[in-house]
């Protein structure tokens, strides 16, 4: 009697065959011990096969695709961010209400002096004194390009290059460094 | 509509819940892993294929069709991720060196007693050194073997995922059996 193919068998043992083909093999297999002794050894086979034998993975996996996609590094530059506007939005209404490019900044310091609170007095205080740096590096830079090169850009639109080149600078620094050094950490 | 468990999950992400996003992973992360890792056989680059793996599947979440399994969808794309991985960096996937295997796994146990046929060894010594063996058979019956009972598709599906025709899976997947049968027997770990 000739044994039966591999692939019967195991079309034996999933079920693939027909119904004459399985009572056949069936038959074969009750009275055969080499081809009962095959479909053992495939039995075997699946019933290891189906509990694969898994590792496990690195623990950092997790951690790690976490953090890039939900990383705390945003909060913190939000929140920066917000106190910054914040900050930048005081400027402009104190600067917008004491028209302080008109040099009224003395005035405005004298009214808040005597009327208001001394954290808005200090607050004014700074402001103006922020102003008047930064308008000094304007001026500054203005008076450098109009003598080295002959342009007349005016203080304001040196101040809004300036402004630019500042916001660039940080974006370059925020990439750069500060999510390196985050990736480090988390690698 | 009734929802599964994974489905349930992505609806909460959906809604921007990231400890449904951190469920989904763990309940993933072990098979994804064991399924690349077992395909290209490095440490690092499996590691990093998970990784990448998990952030684009949360990237274009809003596209799974929730007509169709979760884990279905994910494990097409950890297999499209994983063939480009080899077709890009040409990674050796071919069988490992059998002899390794043999000398360091598998004759370590052929002074065991045999009983009802088999070597008494536990089946955890067993399911351990198949899965060790099926390391070593050649990527177009691996990596069907992987599919159908790492990751539990279907002939039809991995027909699907792999463009191959379903009778040439299950030829294929027949030819892999045998293959780790006849080494299983060669070692003695199965008896003839």
């Amino acid at each position: 009697m000739k044994c039966l193919s591999n692939e019967k068998i195991l079309g034996y043992l999933e079920k693939s065959l027909n119904n004459v083909e399985y009572s056949l093999t069936r038959d074969h297999i009750l009275s055969c011990d080499k081809c009962k002794s095959t479909l053992r050894n495939f039995e075997l086979l699946e019933g290891v096969l189906e509990e694969p034998s898994l590792i496990e993975p690195p623990g950092e996996i997790e951690k790690y695709v976490m953090a890039k996609l939900f990383p705390k590094f945003s909060h913190v530059a939000s929140l920066v961010t917000l106190i910054a506007a914040s900050f930048m939005l005081l400027i402009a209404g104190i600067y917008i209400y004491f028209d302080f490019a008109n040099d009224s900044m003395i005035q405005a310091f004298q009214l808040t002096k005597n009327q208001a609170t001394s954290i808005i007095s200090s607050i004014v205080k700074f402001v103006s004194l922020v102003f008047s740096s930064l308008f000094a590096i304007f001026k500054a830079i203005n008076t450098l390009l109009e003598v080295l090169l002959n342009i007349k850009i005016g203080v304001e639109v040196t101040g809004l290059i300036f402004a630019f080149i500042l916001i660039m600078l940080s974006y370059l620094i925020y990439n750069k460094v500060f999510i390196k050094i985050r990736d480090s950490r988390q690698n | 509509m009734k929802l599964d468990e994974d489905q349930s999950l992505i609806k909460e992400i959906l809604k921007g819940d990231k400890r449904a996003f951190e469920k989904l992973m763990k309940k993933y992360n072990r098979r994804i892993y064991n399924f690349i890792y077992r395909m290209i056989r490095d440490e690092e680059s499996s590691k990093e294929l998970t990784q990448e793996f998990f952030i684009k599947i949360y990237t274009v979440i809003y596209k799974y069709n929730f007509q169709y399994k979760f884990s279905t969808w994910a494990y097409r794309i950890c297999y499209n991720q994983v063939i480009d991985h080899i077709r890009k960096n040409q990674v050796k996937i071919d069988s490992l060196d059998a002899k390794d295997i043999k000398q360091k796994q598998i004759l370590d146990h052929t002074g065991t007693q045999i009983k009802d046929g088999y070597h008494n060894l536990e089946k955890e010594e067993i399911k351990s050194i198949v899965w060790k063996v099926v390391d070593t058979i050649p990527v177009k019956y691996r990596e069907l073997i992987l599919l159908r009972y790492l990751q539990g598709l279907k002939y039809d599906e991995i027909a699907d995922f792999t463009g191959l025709p379903v009778g040439t899976v299950k030829n294929r997947i027949f030819k892999a059996k045998e293959i780790l049968k006849m080494e299983m027997l060669k070692n003695e770990m199965f008896k003839q």
